[in-house]
């Protein structure tokens, strides 16, 4: 059974459309690269698939089931996601970490300062951040505290949207190499970068489905 | 207890002549304000006039059902002036809105005269309408800092609003950090008042009272008191009007709906 579908999916934006039609099955397991030009739909995909933007018609499945106004909590608490483009606040850090684990969805995980740590030092976060403030770091740095709020999360689908694109060589190889390796992992990685250009990586290019 | 000084019709007309002084500056530095200006002055006239007819036939009458009617009234008042200066939708923000102000006033009021006052009526005329105005008008401003905030920061910061769903947020955790900013911003102006009152200006009902002739010891009381009552009101009003919106503010989907703002934003 796929984990993730959508069915016939029209999305339009002013009378243009970005999906007419389109439809897409991921199975379990499956690690799929996206790509495309800007405007082509990529990250309208992801707000599909996590209850964001309804489409004008078609469908979008989680695990068989539609997603709608009740069974898209479930579905979220399933996808761990991470953007170039999103917004963690501006606070400090370690209130953000408290605040997204402290979650109901979240607590069981009982992750602790350590677990963090660990994380922090595999990709090469300086440990003192964790006590600074948001809008002190760098964009980079704020990208790869999201990346370690995504694993920690260990949710059986990721959605990385262009999660290496302020990273340097070094860092997106060990970043796309790290989620490559999950075990048993969805993962759907939107990126124009090499580094996830993999024998065992799917490539959905939206540009050849016009 | 001697009575404030009577204000005759001329000094009245030489208040307004106090007006020209603005005015020649709003001319001189090109200031386009000498047209609202003139509107409110006249509008603030004719309310104030007719309030205070209104206000003598009620005190005379002293009818309890026409007190509580007229405090309704100025809670009509106050949840359309909120929801307008807020530019929110009238047809999902009013009803809610003016369902928190009945509940936070009436607690509030119901307190300050049965509670502290210790009303032999409650709804005596020069009680009820007088502190019950004070109430609403103060709470009224919290509440347009604290509803227009809530859901103009949600609008403007999307992106940080859907990353906490995307985290497995709750509907009720992922509105929790924008409520908390809302309350902090609509209370802010309050604590800073409480904090410089008696230093920086003597309070409106403090001063009518000393001029009217009341002993400043009880002129005292009575304001710190209505001070406090201002503070649970605005809190009461401003939790109770997101409380109770959010829910229909937000679809299925944990998504701001578009319709929440009027149109012509």
């Amino acid at each position: 059974m796929s984990v993730i579908s959508l069915r016939d999916i029209e999305v339009r934006f002013n009378s243009k459309h970005v999906f007419d039609g389109f439809s897409l099955d991921i199975g379990q397991g499956e690690k799929v690269r996206i790509k495309g030009k800007s405007g082509a739909g990529k990250t309208t995909l992801f707000k599909l698939m996590l209850g964001f933007l309804q489409p004008d018609a078609g469908e979008v499945l989680y695990e068989g089931q539609k997603l709608n106004g009740s069974t898209v909590w479930r579905a979220r608490k399933s996808m761990a996601y991470v953007s170039q483009d999103m917004s963690i606040g501006e606070g400090l850090v370690k209130d953000f970490f408290d605040e997204i684990f402290s979650y109901e969805a979240n607590k069981h995980l009982q992750v602790d300062r350590e677990d963090i740590m660990k994380l922090f030092r595999k990709f090469s976060l300086n440990e003192e951040l964790y006590e600074g403030r948001i809008p002190e770091l760098s964009g980079g740095e704020k990208q790869r505290i999201a990346i370690v709020i995504s694993i920690l999360l260990d949710r059986p689908v990721y959605l990385l949207d262009e999660i290496t694109s302020s990273l340097d060589e070094v860092l997106k190889e060990k970043i796309a190499q790290y989620f490559l390796g999950l075990k048993g992992k969805t993962l759907l990685i939107i990126s124009h970068d090499r580094v996830w250009e993999k024998n065992d990586v799917k490539l959905i290019d939206l540009d050849n489905l016009r | 207890m001697e009575g404030s000084e009577e204000i005759s019709t001329l000094a009245l007309v030489l208040a307004y002549l106090l007006l020209l002084i603005p005015v020649l500056l709003a001319y001189y530095f090109k200031i386009t304000i000498v047209k609202r200006l003139v509107i409110s002055a006249i509008r603030m006239t004719g309310q104030l006039f007719v309030v205070g007819i209104a206000l003598i036939y009620f005190f005379e009458l002293d009818n309890n059902w026409l007190n509580a009617s007229w405090v309704i009234g100025m809670v009509v008042f106050a949840a359309v002036s909120t929801v307008n200066n807020s530019e929110l939708n009238y047809r999902i923000f009013l009803p809610p809105t003016f369902l928190a102000f009945l509940i936070s006033t009436g607690l509030v009021l119901w307190f300050f005269n049965a509670v502290l006052v210790d009303l032999d009526n409650v709804f005596d005329a020069r009680y009820l309408i007088v502190i019950g105005g004070m109430l609403l008008g103060n709470s009224l401003k919290g509440d347009i800092i604290g509803i227009s905030k809530f859901y103009e920061d949600i609008k403007k910061d999307e992106k940080r609003y859907q990353y906490h769903l995307a985290m497995g947020a709750s509907q009720r955790e992922v509105v929790v950090p924008f409520f908390r900013d809302s309350m902090a911003a609509a209370l802010k102006p309050f604590i800073a008042s409480m904090a410089t009152m008696g230093l920086v200006f003597l309070p409106g009902m403090m001063t009518g009272q000393i001029i009217g002739g009341e002993d400043p010891a009880t002129a005292i009381k009575y304001q710190i008191a209505i001070m406090l009552a201002v503070f649970v009101a605005t809190t009461l009003s401003v939790s109770l009007t997101i409380f109770i919106t959010y829910r229909r503010a937000f679809d299925s989907y944990g998504i701001l709906k578009k319709t929440i703002f009027r149109k012509s934003r």
